[in-house]
This record gives structure tokens, C-alpha cells and sequence, in this order.
């Protein structure tokens, strides 16, 4: 609520107004208001009926509409910016198009590596991990597109192909749990780890099944927005999260399958990750060079107390090398468990 | 597991009633008014000319 009333305060000259929905007793509201100062105009929908005209399916969400009654996003309010609110405001915003699997890019079921995909190097995407996460709290009424596909549970490694825009998760969850990961919808879930009953995700890992370029989204958004749908739903039992990003090659030849480089199995990684406690705060490291091999292996370092350098040497003595200089890299804290 | 796939169906089709970018807003109607106008007084044609932000929410 801090970052709204940030906002209204910065738009307090705009045509714009906040209007705060909630679906509980009057009562209720009434002695929060007693507390707490809100922003804008504070309502109860205690039938629920603008909820659900709006599908709203879980809270905080937030919907902008223009002065002509338009849906122009919808979202995360922390997502907000005052720059977006005042074009919407403003009647000079044009809205993204949510980008849709099933229109977006026919199914293509052909192969495409290596090399069919100009300029796409799926290795080279990042991918991104979360941790330690309790399921029993996902929203199952979030699935919304859902690739099913019966192999996946005993196949791992074909999460690239297909085409199809969008993320793919690869969690050691049950199979159902899918969905929409904030905007992107996951176009297939693959029970890497084999362990469709788990009632617990020990990791996530995200990776888009497309460029980013054509997500027209940074890596950074897609980890926001992994972990704040997560982080809506589930029971955090630590509190960070990471996302690492471009690693750029396997070289080890058994994690390749020669005819479908894509087809890396992330089940090294997850068992490395397990060994490790996430904790918190993250490091940013800003420039990693050299080194070119890559190998999906233990972690071990320990990122506490890691400075960049130490990071950097690490991920060298690993083969593990970050493609851009320039990007941040930003990398879970992790410490091995007792 | 085996019926999944109809199940992703009808949540396909329970979604497809909510507003996406450039589709109009539905009709909003509240019970209560704690701050601001009144609840008769908060609908799209008193609204008109404004934009809206709706943050779903809640105090706990």
C-alpha cells in the first residue's frame, strides 16, 4: 500500500482515479481505516460480484482502466509506474497484448536445433530459480493454458521444443500445478525431477520457451513475476529467491543430446541447489568474463559471504561463464545445509 | 490425471469472461462506500472522462 499512496500522491494532478476493492464485512474495513491511512476511494464488494466480473482469482491485482472504460493492464501494483499510470491517465497509453501461446506462434512441432532458430541460442537464455516454496497454497483455479503433455513426467529436456510462446517450469511438483506465471503462460510443465506427488517445491526453475526479445520482457520481469505469483500463493519458508541468468554453454557431452541441444537435464542442478539453504539478500554481480564451458555441477560456495570476484573465480573454477559483461547477474545466496 | 486436460478446459472458459488490455471494464457496483462518494455514486458514467485504477485488496 505504501508504493499506491506514493503513486496518488505523484498523480494527484492527473485525471486519474484509485478506487481500493475489497470483499470484506464492513466491519472489517472500517477498523483497518481506524489504522490506516489509504489512498483514493476504499470500497467493499462483499458479494464479490466486481471480482468476479474482472476474474480477479487472487489478491493484491490491480486493473487500469482509461477514461473511455478500456482495460489498459492489469497486474501487480508494485509493477506501477507513475510514468504508465500518467500516459493511461492521459489517454496516451496503448496497451501490450498479452502474449498468447496459440496465436502468438502455431504450435511448431519440427525440431528446431541446432541452429534453426536465427539468433536464438536457448542456452543462452537465463532461466530462473526459486526456492524452497510450499505447495499447498498454489491457486489451482490459475491454470489457464496448459500443455499437457502425457510423457512429461518421464521425459525431461524437450521443453524447448514445440515453439509457442511463453515460460516453461520445470518443478519437481505435481503436474497439474501450471498456469500463468504473472503474464506468461507456461505452455508446459515438466516433472523433471520425476516426483509428480510432492507436496513441496524445493526449486523452480523458469525458462522462457522463446526469445526474450520476442517476450518483449526482461529476465528481470520474468523472475518478478515468477516470484510474485509464488509468493501470492504459497508459503515461503525462506525468503529469497534468484535468478540466474545466460548461461551459455554445455560442453559436458552427456548432458547433450546431440540432436536436440535443448534437451539438458536440470536434474543436476536441482540436486545441487537441494544441498543448499537459501538465505537472505542476493549479489549482483556485475561483470563476469572468461571461461566458456559450462557444467551443471555442485555448488560450492559459499555465496553468503561471496563477493563479486570470489563469484566470478568460482564460476570460472566451475566452467559456468555469464555471456554479458554488462547485464547483471544476479545469484542466489545459498549455504550448504548442516 | 487423466482428466486434466477437461479441467484446464473449463478453467479456459471460466476465464474467458475476464477483461484483458482494451476490452471494456463490466459494470462495477459496490455494497460499501467507506471513503469517497457514495456506492450509487461509483459506476463508469460518473467515472467517465477519468481514469480508474481498481487495486483488489485486502487488510489482512
Amino acid at each position: 500500500m505504501p508504493h499506491l499512496k506514493r503513486l496518488a500522491e505523484k498523480l494527484s494532478n492527473e485525471q486519474i482515479q484509485f478506487v481500493l476493492v475489497t470483499d470484506e464485512e464492513p466491519a472489517v474495513v472500517k477498523k483497518f481505516l481506524a489504522k490506516r491511512e489509504l489512498p483514493g476511494w476504499v470500497v467493499s464488494d462483499t458479494d464479490r460480484s466486481v471480482f468476479k466480473s474482472f476474474g480477479i482469482k487472487s489478491i493484491p491485482h490491480v486493473v487500469v482502466v482509461d477514461g473511455k472504460g478500456k482495460v489498459m493492464l492489469r497486474g501487480h501494483s508494485k509493477d506501477l509506474t507513475v510514468a504508465t499510470l500518467r500516459a493511461i491517465a492521459r489517454g496516451e497509453f496503448k496497451p501490450a497484448q498479452a502474449v498468447d501461446p496459440t496465436t502468438v506462434e502455431k504450435a511448431d512441432t519440427t525440431p528446431r536445433y541446432p541452429g534453426s532458430v536465427a539468433g536464438y541460442d536457448p542456452l543462452a537464455t537465463p532461466f530462473i530459480t526459486a526456492g524452497l516454496v510450499s505447495l499447498k497454497k498454489l491457486p489451482y483455479q490459475t491454470i489457464l493454458r496448459l500443455t499437457m503433455d502425457p510423457k512429461a513426467a518421464s521425459v525431461y529436456g524437450t521443453t524447448n521444443r514445440g515453439g509457442g510462446a511463453g515460460i516453461t517450469l520445470i518443478a519437481q511438483t505435481p503436474l497439474r500445478l501450471a498456469g500463468f506465471v504473472g503474464r506468461f503462460p507456461v505452455t508446459r510443465i515438466v516433472d523433471e525431477a520425476g516426483l509428480g506427488q510432492a507436496t513441496k517445491w524445493d526449486f523452480i526453475l523458469a525458462r522462457p520457451a522463446m526469445p526474450m526479445s520476442r517476450l518483449r520482457v526482461k529476465a528481470g520481469q520474468v523472475f518478478d513475476e515468477v516470484f510474485g505469483v509464488v509468493r501470492k500463493h504459497a508459503t515461503i519458508q525462506r525468503p529469497v529467491w534468484v535468478a540466474t541468468a545466460n548461461v551459455s554453454k554445455l560442453t559436458r557431452v552427456a548432458d547433450i543430446d546431440t540432436k536436440d541441444p535443448t534437451a539438458i537435464s536440470f536434474v543436476p542442478l536441482i540436486n545441487a541447489l537441494r544441498r543448499y539453504e537459501v538465505q537472505s539478500g542476493q549479489i549482483v554481480v556485475e561483470e563476469i568474463e572468461g571461461g566458456k564451458d559450462l557444467r551443471i555441477d555442485t555448488f560450492g560456495i559459499d555465496f553468503l559471504n561471496a563477493d563479486a570476484k570470489t563469484l566470478g573465480a568460482w564460476l570460472r573454477s566451475k566452467g559456468l561463464r555469464f555471456e554479458s559483461a554488462k547485464r547483471p547477474v544476479t545469484v542466489l545466496r545459498l549455504v550448504a545445509r548442516e | 490425471m487423466k482428466h486434466l486436460p477437461a479441467l484446464a478446459l473449463v478453467l479456459l472458459s471460466s476465464q474467458a469472461s475476464a477483461q484483458g488490455p482494451g476490452d471494456a471494464a463490466p459494470a462495477i457496483r459496490f455494497e460499501h462506500s467507506f471513503q469517497g462518494p457514495r456506492t450509487d455514486s461509483i459506476n463508469w458514467s460518473a467515472l467517465k472522462g477519468r481514469a480508474v485504477l481498481l487495486d483488489f485488496w485486502a487488510t489482512w
